[in-house]
This record gives C-alpha cells, structure tokens and sequence, in this order.
C-alpha cells in the first residue's frame, strides 16, 4: 500500500463526516445484502410440490408412487399445452419465414395469427396491433416462441425425470426426489412469474393499519412497509449507482475526447453538451420516462440520457488544466504516447473531482428517482420502491381525517430516504475535503 | 465583453434548434399512432374509422421521412401550434399560458424568503465560522440537501394544514374561487393575489396568500440549503483576503468590515445561485405543485404525463427548456458584466 | 574556452513560433504572438549555451519548440546533422515545409548558378549538401522519402536524445507516481531494459544527483524543493541524451540551494559530456554554467557570443543594462545601475524597427524605422544593433 493511499485514508477516517456517511452506507449495504433474511418475501408454493415434499420428508416405501402421482400432477398443471403450443407456434414461424420470403401475403399471416389468438395461444394484441406495426408484432412473436420452444423443451426434461425417478428406489430416491422437487420449484417461480421485487398484498383493507409485532412498520395499500423499506433498499441502490455510474462515464468519455482532440470536435461536443444542459432535467426525465413506457428501466435509462453533462464539463476543464502541467510535458518530452499521457498522468489527476462529484450525484438521483414513483411515473405499482410507499401515503395522510393517524406510512419509508441521501452526501463531502488540492502540500 | 454577448446570443438559436431537435426526437420514440392522437382531440379521434386515421396519417405527415416532419413540425411550431391538450381541453399553447402566471405567482412569493433567509443564514454561518452556530447550519444545510421535496411537502401539509389549519392546498378557498371566476372580476395581470388586490378585495388577497404560503415553505428548504452553502464558502474565501484583513487591522468594527466589504464581494456567486433558483422556480416545482394541488406549469406536466397525453408534455417542455435558456443567458450576460474576469471564456 | 569538439549537436535556424490570438464572435485568428521570431544559434557538443532575457521574451517557447512540445512556425531544427523539422508534423504540414525549405530554395539557386555542381558547391551546410544531391537525382519525392521514413524510430531518437529540465519543482513531477515511476519512465517508453536493470540505473542516478537511493518508492511530495529538482534531473538523464534544455531550472530555488543545483549541472556537463541550453532570466545565473550566451529581447537575439566576450565587451545597449542589474560580491566596486524605462512591449504588437527602441538610450531615427540583423561584429560575436558599444557605463 503506497504511502499517499494510507495518508489520504488516514484523513478520510479522521473526517467525522466520513465516517457518518460511511456508517450510514455499510448499514444500508448490509441490509440491501441481507435483504430475503431480513424481510423473506413470501414464495408461492405449488400444492403439489407441497405435498411432495412433505411425503419426502417421512418416506416410505408405499409413498414412493405417491409421491411420483404428485409430481405427475404438477406436470400435469405446468406442460399440459406445452407440446401443442410449440407445435402451433413453430407452423407459426414456418409461415413467418414464408412472409419474409413473399410465399405469403400479409393476410394470409394475419389470419393464422387470428387462428391462434382464437385458441388462446396467443394474445388479441397480436392481431390486432398487426397491420400498424406489422415489424414489431412479429419481433415480439419470435420472443413468444422462444420462450415457449424453452417451455417445451423444459418439459422433455421434467417429464424424463419423472420418469428416471420410477426406476430408483430407497434412499438414491429420496436424494433424487428432492433435486427433482427443488428444480420444479425454480420452474413454477419462472411459470407464475414469480419476482420478490413486488410487494405482496398482506391484508384484504386498504385502509392503513398501524405496526404491529408482525410488520412492524405498518400496513398501507395491502402492503407490508417494512417490507418494501427492506426491498426498496436494493431498488435505491440499484437506480443510484447504474444511473450514475453509466453517465458518469458517458460523461467522462464525451468530456475527454473534447479536451483532448480539441478543435472543431470539441466544439460540437460542447455545444451538445449545452444544449442537453438547457431541457429542464427533473422534466426531461419525467417526459422521456413517460415516452418509453413507464418502468424501472425506462426511468433509468431517462436519467442517464440526461444526467452525463456535468461530468462532461468538469472533466474537460480538468483536462485542459492538466494538459499544461509540466509534468504532462516532460512525458511528452520522454516520448510517452498519447493514451497513456492521458491514462497515468492526466487521468489520475482529474479524476477525483468527477468521482466526488458521482458520489455527490448519487442522492440527488435517488431523490428524483423516487419523485418519478412518487407521480407514479417510475416504479410500476406495488414495486418495492420507497417513493412508491411515499405515494400511498400522500392519499392516506391528506384524505385523513386525524394528522396522526397514518404517521407510519411516511415515517418509515421517509427516514430510509431522508438516511440513505445523507449518507451519500457526507461521504461527497468528506471526499471533496480530503480530495481538495488546496489541502494538499 | 461584447463579443461574449454577442457570441451567445448568436449560438442562441443553435441551442434552440438542437432543444427542438432533441424534443422531436424524443416524441418520434412513440410510433405513428400514438403521435396522431396528439394532433386530433380525443373525441373525434375516438370515432375514427381505421381509413379515416390512414388519411390523417398522410396529412399529418406521420408516414413522411424523419427530416421532413421535423420541418413540419417546426413550421407548426413557429405558429403556435402545439398540438391538443387532452388534460387541459384546449390547445397546448393556450394551456400553458393559462397556467404559466400561477407558477409565476409562486415563485416571486418563494424568491424574497429564500433569498433572505439564505444569504442570512450563510453570513452567519462564515462570521462564526467552526463555531457552534456554523455546525449547526451547515447540519441544517445537510438536511435540506437530503430531504425528497416530496417528503418535506406532505410534512409541511400535515403540519401546517391538517395539523394547524393554516394553509390549505390548492389555489384559493371555494367562495373566493366563485368570486374569481365571475365576471365581475378582472384579471390584470392574473397574478391571484395582485388582481385580488387591484379589484379592491383585501379577502381574496388573504385567500390566496394562505393558500401559497405552505408550497413556499416546502420549496424553501432545499434552496435555502443551496444558497447558504455558496454564501458561506464565498463569505469565507472572502473574508481571507487582503483587503479585508486591511479593513481589519485598520480597526474598523466588525460589522463594517463583514457589511461593507466582505459581503458585496461574496454576493457574486450568491447572484448566480440566486438566478439560477428563479429558472429552477419556473421550470421545475412539479412535486410542490402536486402535493400542494394547486395549478402550475409543474402539475400540468405530472397529470399530463400520468394521462399519458403527449402533447401536452411536448408543448411544457419545450416551454420550460425555452425559459432555461433565456434565464441563463441573462445570468450569465450579468455575471459577464459584474465579474470582468470571466469575459473571455 | 572554445569547446575542442566541434561537432554541432543542435543548430536552429531562423526558428519563428506564433502564437494565434483568437477572438470576437467566431474565434477567428486575429492577431499573432510573435513569441519567438526568427532566431538562430549553434550549439556544439559539451557546450552549453546559455538563454537569458527578461520575463516574456520568448525564451521558454524557444526550448518548448526546439523540444517540439510545440509546433514551429518556421525554421529548421538540426540534431546531429539530421534535419528533424518535419519528424513531428503530419504529411501534408512536411510535405510544404519540404518544398519551401529544400525543393523551392534549389530550384531558384539552379536558376542563379546554372549548374548543379555550382549548386552544391555554393551551399556551405553539409546537410544542403545532401538534400540537394538527392533532390536533384530524384526530385522532391526524393527528399520525403528520405525524410519522412522510419519516422517512428526517428521520433524515438528524437525524444531520447532532447531532453528538459522545468522550472516548477512542483508541477513538474506527476504528484500520484513514485519516483521509481518517474525517473523511470523514459526509459521504460524507450525500451532500456528490463524493470530490474531500470531499477538499478533508476536507484544509480538517485546517486548521481545526490539522494538516497533507498527514496526511491517514495511520492514526490515527500521531498523538498531542491531535490525534487534533482528528480527532474535525474529524469532528464535516465535516458542518456544528448542535449538538454533546461528551462529555468533554478529560478523557483532559494539562493544558497540555486547554486548547489548549478554545480550539479556543472559536474553531471563534464562528466557525461552533455550539451545544454540553459534557459535562465538574469545573466548572474548562467554566468557560472554557460561557454556561450545569447541575449533574447522580445522574440530576437540581440546579441550572441562567447560568455567571457559578453561580459567583458557587452556590444548590445540591452545587454550592458542587464549586465549593470547583476548584484556584485564586492561592496567596494560602486557600480552604477541602468534601470531601463518603460514595461517590454507585447509580442502580439512589436515595435517597429529595432525591438529595443522605444527603451534604449542610445536610440536613433534610423532604429525605429529599420529592423538591424544579427551581424558578426568581431570573432564570433554577434549583435544586432546599429550602433554596438555605443552605450556603456
Ligand atoms: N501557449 C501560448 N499561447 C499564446 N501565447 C503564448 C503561449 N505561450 C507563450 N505565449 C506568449 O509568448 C511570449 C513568450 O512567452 P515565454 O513563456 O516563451 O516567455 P519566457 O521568456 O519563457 O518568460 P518567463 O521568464 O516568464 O518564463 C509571452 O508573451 C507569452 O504570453
Ligand atoms: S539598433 Fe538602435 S534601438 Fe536598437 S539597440 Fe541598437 S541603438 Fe538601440
Ligand atoms: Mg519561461
């Protein structure tokens, strides 16, 4: 460890606020960590994987063909049109190739996706969204088929693992069995669509109702918050270091090639930067957001298309600063290439301000992530997303009648909010303090 | 200097242009369908035969290569013509400027307390510098940094309206909205509490003031914070410096050196802070606005976006991205004249 | 003291660098920064040529282009008898700079001599020589061929053999890289050796310039002033160059560690043999280091010759006030100091004439309407002014 590094890290953990920050954090990265211990989300069972179970679990003889009924019966459940469904959706393809040939018309491949949609293999959509985006329909058919060809094909293998378990006996059975079971289990998760991310509805009212020894942070909208605290962790995290991380280099990337190539490159690349700089941003991401589609993703994706101009700019001042150090020119002298002036010398040298800077960034981005939700314009409903909970209880705290009533439903998932931003902030600041070149020499 | 100003009024266009350009952009992502039904207002849209909407499709250009709508569409542009807003049930340029003066209205009761307090706050925290008042705010500072607008907005709602009664949401109370919405009430400026004023209706006045005191305190803090961040940083590389030790050790008082020397050189970048606020006030108190009912530019755009209605969200951004511009450049023409140094770049 | 050696290891010849000056609404070029403007000067191997002139006269941009960290506007650089102007330009900047210097220049002397061996009989550099052989058995393209080929591996000679020395002992070294890292990058670029044999020289030179080799893992920030000007020092010779220009180099030191820095340099010229420029703004520094001295005023050399010439017959008005601004050890020579008037003009809008009128006091009507040249007044003693030692104290 070089002799700089312990330094800066001595005054980094001498900071109080770092240390703060960083507290902050390490507590919401175990949690995020430990997140289906703290709050187990709610796994469906199937009933008769259930019962399969159980017979495992005091196996006998005369259970073994009980058991094997039960697992026949899941198959049952699971892959009964799996084989019809992929005979039908390969014709389907057969007919999709032929239209890319002209050995069909438009009409023909029309009526047999109208074929289809009456067996209710397929969705209406299809059939009624195929002469406006004829292209698109048919992208989303080819994904339809895939996944059904890997249905179908998970079906052979479950079934021929039935059918491997009839032939074993004893306890080469039961080991058998329980690899069996857990792999069925995976399968119906994946059938049912089965994602943690969702908060699970815990009441039948929607009526908020107060922490309890069972959900300690209260009900709202059917939800468990301390659930959707716990989970919603892991949504902060995720929006708030993709988000930044992606522009941050995005950023890093357009800045430096400006700076470094100069001339007219620079001057497009800067002046795209202003005009990115000039659409009001909380608005730029609520609009894009809203054009692609509401969702995690596209909400992520909107703040990094607009969220890499800051980096850009500071980079580039950085650069065009470090360009004229003499040091940069006794490499230059010593005859060191181009890329690696900028990878050792320039770099390093300027990349401290843009990590603090993201550090910085990364609250404030959680925040207008969360004011995304808050409109209902991010997380889809019932995510597990502190902005979401947030919205809830908007409804409840200015429906209600008595201010104190609902307090739990904006406490809880409020303080993790208000927590986790500070945390980033102090950690940005401490940074900037121990960073700060005028501190230095 | 000049050729700086000149310099950025010429590029203005071309930011504009590329605003345009990004915006169009981003509402081609929608596909043809989508896009007519902002052209057509929903009713008629809804009666449409599916040759009807191939014929409009044509009209409107919807099936012409890329470059050729966009010269449409900026055509249409330059003729005030935005589109239909399905949430406002008018033209989208009607719309806005029906609620652009609401936005207005808050944003020039929101500037006087933020400013004041702010650069207060600041001061004080630079003149005890390290004292226990500096932790203090600068803790103050860190909260309202980190506290979701969203957060502090119902809190401010919960307080001062469910709690204490003080200031209701919305814009105006029943009976005074009555009163606004006759015809014996004209609108001069169609600022609330200014027209309230001119017709001689001290009531209404009050109304309107209560009903825009909470969204003002839920915006304050976060700016608050901002703004005594950069004056006490300022304040503090100020008052190193020369001339201000010479004050100093000339022995005038305290309080004339920190007034009369320390602070006007300080305000420099408070005014920047201070401008750019006034963009951000304008353009941007989507969740204040929401939390808060009250009509706006910023609500208009949340319910337009929720009601999915395209044109709506179009015409607000491009009329908000429009005032960024404007602002920025007259900050930064100002800042260009007060602070020679930067006249160059 | 004449050098023995005559070999000449660099020779610059009529080297300008503008600098653009851009403004107004479009940024376009609307004036030139004359910062250096037509100057030239030989050095010899283990010679040192000293550079002295006030504060803006071009002296650092002389060694930055001879470096070619920046690009020359004109002129001709010759290292070793190798003409490495075009070396850093790219193809279409060499192939004018071909034409003008070589192509264009023959072509007008072949019409003057008629013959090609008059030619080349009437060039008196062998480098001429050369090029115009080639050019007249294979033209133009001739001469690229030869230029332009291997320009990798010229470059690499080129960086290896010109080395610099910064003046900033704080800015010059990479504060995030060890000194190991530093001293050894040249030759790390320049394929010296294994990283065992770079860390032997590396931890070598350390002794050389007069630190600890054990400091060798150690950041530039640990060390103080002077020795991380030894550093830089010891960077400069890691790669065993030729000639190195040091810019300044003592300038941002106290006194007392000035002068040990300088018999540094001193000792290091005569033990390896090394070739300097040594860029410094007062002649009491170079006077102890320089065989050779040229008086820089605004972009020009106002005078040129040996150090002993200098200072015992300074021809140069400019000269004789700088020499009158050396402080002197001995309080009893009573010396009387010249302080010139006015600020030095600007580059971008140089005076007419002789740079040096508007502040010389010997000046004539003649100064601010002609422009001298630099005439070889005595035995290697150059000076450009119309009325050399006219004016002494
Ligand atoms: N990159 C540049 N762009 C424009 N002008 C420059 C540039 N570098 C130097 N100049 C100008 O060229 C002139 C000569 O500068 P230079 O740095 O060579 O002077 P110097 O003699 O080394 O001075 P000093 O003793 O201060 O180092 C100055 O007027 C300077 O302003
Ligand atoms: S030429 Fe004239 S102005 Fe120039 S130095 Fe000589 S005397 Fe002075
Ligand atoms: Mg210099």
């Amino acid at each position: 460890m070089s002799e700089e590094f312990k330094r800066t890290l001595k005054r980094f953990f001498t900071n109080p606020s770092a240390l703060i920050g960083v507290t902050i954090l390490i507590f919401f990265i175990i949690i995020a960590i430990f997140a289906p211990w703290i709050a187990p989300p709610k796994i469906p069972v199937n009933k008769n994987l259930e019962k399969a179970r159980n017979l495992l679990e005091n196996y006998s003889e005369e259970n073994k063909y009980l058991i094997i009924n039960e697992l026949k019966n899941f198959w049952d459940d699971t892959y009964f049109f799996a084989e019809d469904d992929y005979i039908e959706l390969s014709n389907l393809m057969e007919t999709i190739a032929k239209f890319h040939n002209k050995e069909v018309s438009s009409n023909e491949l029309k009526a047999h996706i109208k074929e289809l949609t009456d067996y209710y293999i397929l969705n209406i959509t299809y059939y009624e969204k195929f002469d406006e985006e004829t292209n698109k329909v048919i992208k989303n058919l080819k994904k339809e088929y895939n996944k059904i060809e890997k249905k179908y094909k998970e079906s052979v293998i479950s079934l021929n693992l039935i059918n491997e378990l009839e032939k074993i006996d004893g306890e080469e059975f039961v080991k058998q069995a329980i690899k069996v079971v857990s792999r069925f289990d995976k399968n119906f998760h994946e059938a049912i669509g089965f994602n943690p991310y969702i908060m699970p509805n815990v009441t039948t009212t929607r009526t908020p109702i107060p922490p309890s020894k069972e959900h300690p942070f209260g009900i709202v909208n059917q939800k468990d918050i301390f659930y959707g605290v716990i989970w919603g962790t892991r949504t902060a995290f995720e929006i708030g270091l993709v988000v930044v991380a992606i522009s941050t280099v995005i950023g890093l990337f357009i800045g430096s090639v400006a700076a470094y190539f100069g001339g007219w490159l620079e001057e497009v690349l800067m002046r795209i930067t202003d005009i990115f700089m000039s659409i009001p941003f909380m608005l730029a991401a609520m609009v894009l957001t809203t054009i692609l589609g509401l969702g995690i993703k596209n909400m992520m994706i909107a703040l990094i298309v607009f969220g890499w101009m800051v980096t850009a700019r500071l980079i580039r001042g950085n650069i065009l600063q470090a360009k004229n150090e003499q040091y940069v020119m006794a490499a230059k002298a010593l005859g060191v290439s181009d890329f690696f002036i900028i990878v050792k010398h320039i770099l390093p040298n300027t990349i401290f301000p843009v990590l603090i800077n993201a550090t910085m960034r990364i609250g404030s981005m959680v925040i207008t992530a969360a004011a995304l939700s808050f409109l209902g314009l991010g997380a889809p409903q019932g995510y597990a997303d502190w902005g979401s909970i947030l919205s809830y209880s908007r409804d409840w705290i200015i429906g209600g009648t008595n201010p104190t009533q609902y307090w739990f439903t904006i406490l809880y998932p409020g303080i993790a909010m208000i927590l986790f931003v500070i945390g980033w902030n102090l950690l940005g600041d401490a940074l900037r303090d121990v960073f700060d070149p005028r501190m230095r020499h | 200097m000049t050729t700086y100003i000149i310099r950025r009024l010429l590029l203005l266009p071309l930011i504009i242009l590329g605003v345009t350009l990004i915006v169009f952009s981003m509402s081609q992502l929608l596909g043809p369908l989508k896009l007519l039904s902002t052209y057509v207002d929903p009713n008629t849209y809804a009666k449409m035969s599916e040759r009807d909407i191939q014929i409009l499709m044509k009209q409107y250009g919807l099936t012409d290569p890329f470059p050729v709508r966009y010269g449409k569409w900026v055509k249409n542009l330059l003729k005030g013509d935005l589109g239909w807003s399905v949430v406002g049930k008018e033209p989208v340029l009607d719309a806005l400027i029906h609620r652009f003066p609401y936005t207005i209205e808050l944003a020039l009761y929101a500037l006087f307390p933020i400013i004041g307090v702010g650069i207060w706050l600041g001061v004080t925290a630079a003149v005890h510098h390290n004292s226990f008042i500096d932790q203090f705010i600068r803790i103050f500072a860190l909260i309202g940094w980190s506290l979701p607008d969203f957060v502090w907005a119902i809190l401010v709602l919960l307080i001062f309206y469910i709690g204490l009664g003080w200031f209701p949401p919305g814009n105006l109370s029943i009976w005074a909205n009555q009163i606004v919405k006759s015809a014996s009430f004209k609108n001069y400026t169609h600022l609330l509490t200014i027209d309230a004023l001119l017709n001689g209706r001290i009531d209404i006045f009050w109304d309107a003031l209560r009903h825009i005191i909470g969204p003002v305190i839920a915006i304050s803090w976060l700016w608050w914070a901002n703004l005594l961040r950069i004056t006490r940083s300022s304040m503090l590389e100020v008052l190193r410096k020369d001339y201000v030790r010479t004050a100093r050790s000339k022995g005038l008082p305290e309080k004339v050196v920190i007034n009369k020397h320390a602070r006007k050189n300080a305000l420099i970048p408070v005014v920047t802070t201070a401008g750019q606020m006034v963009i951000g006030l304008l353009t941007g108190v989507v969740i204040v606005e929401m939390v808060f009912v009250r009509t706006g530019l910023g609500s208009f755009a949340a319910t337009a976006a929720q009601q999915l209605d395209y044109a709506s969200i179009m015409g607000v951004l491009l009329f908000t991205s429009l005032l960024l511009i404007i602002g920025n450049l007259i900050i930064d023409i100002s800042y260009a004249i007060i602070d020679p140094r930067i006249r160059l770049g | 003291m004449m050098p023995e050696n005559e070999k000449v290891i660099l020779e610059v010849e009529h080297l300008k660098k503008y600098f653009p000056v851009r403004a107004g609404v479009f940024k376009r070029v609307v004036a030139q920064v004359q910062a250096v403007d037509d100057i030239s000067f030989k050095v010899h191997e283990g010679e040192t040529l000293g550079l002295v002139g006030e504060s803006g006269c071009g002296k650092s941009t002389t060694g930055m282009t001879i470096l070619r960290l920046y690009e020359p506007t004109f002129g001709r650089i010759i290292l070793e008898e190798e003409d490495t102007t075009p070396w850093f330009m790219t193809t279409t900047e060499a192939k004018r700079y071909i034409k003008i210097m070589y192509a264009d220049r023959f072509e007008k002397m072949k019409q003057e001599f008629g013959s090609l061996d008059e030619v080349i009989k009437n060039l008196n550099k062998e480098i001429d020589k050369k090029y115009a052989e080639i050019y007249f058995e294979q033209g133009e393209t001739g001469i690229r061929q030869d230029m332009m080929k291997d320009l990798t591996e010229k470059r690499r000679y080129f960086r290896k053999n010109a080395q610099v020395i910064f003046q900033d002992p704080y800015s010059s070294l990479n504060p995030r890289l060890r000194i190991i890292e530093i001293i050894g990058e040249g030759m790390k670029v320049n394929k010296m050796g294994t990283n065992q044999e770079i860390r032997d020289r590396v931890a070598h030179l350390m002794e050389i310039v007069g630190l600890s080799k054990d400091y060798i893992y150690r950041y530039p920030h640990q060390f103080s002033g002077g020795q991380r000007q030894r550093i830089g020092i010891a960077r400069a010779l890691a790669v065993n160059p030729k000639l190195i220009i040091s810019d300044e180099a003592v300038s941002a030191l106290d006194v007392s560690i000035q002068s040990q820095i300088i018999n540094l340099l001193v000792d290091l010229k005569n033990e390896y043999g090394l070739t300097f420029v040594f860029i410094a703004h007062d002649l009491a520094v170079v006077k102890h280091i320089s065989d050779k001295i040229a008086v820089m005023y605004l972009g020009k050399i106002a005078e040129l010759t040996l150090k002993k010439e200098l200072f015992d017959n300074p021809l140069h008005p400019y000269t004789v006030s700088l020499m009158s601004a050396i402080p002197i050890p001995d309080p009893e020579v009573k010396k009387k100091r010249v302080v010139l008037e006015g600020d030095v003009p600007s580059p971008l809008n140089p005076p007419s004439g002789c740079r040096f009128h508007p502040r010389c006091p010997v000046a004539k009507e003649i100064c601010s309407k002609e422009e001298p040249s630099l005439n070889e007044i005595s035995d290697n003693h150059y000076v450009s002014c119309f009325f050399p030692g006219e004016f002494k104290i």
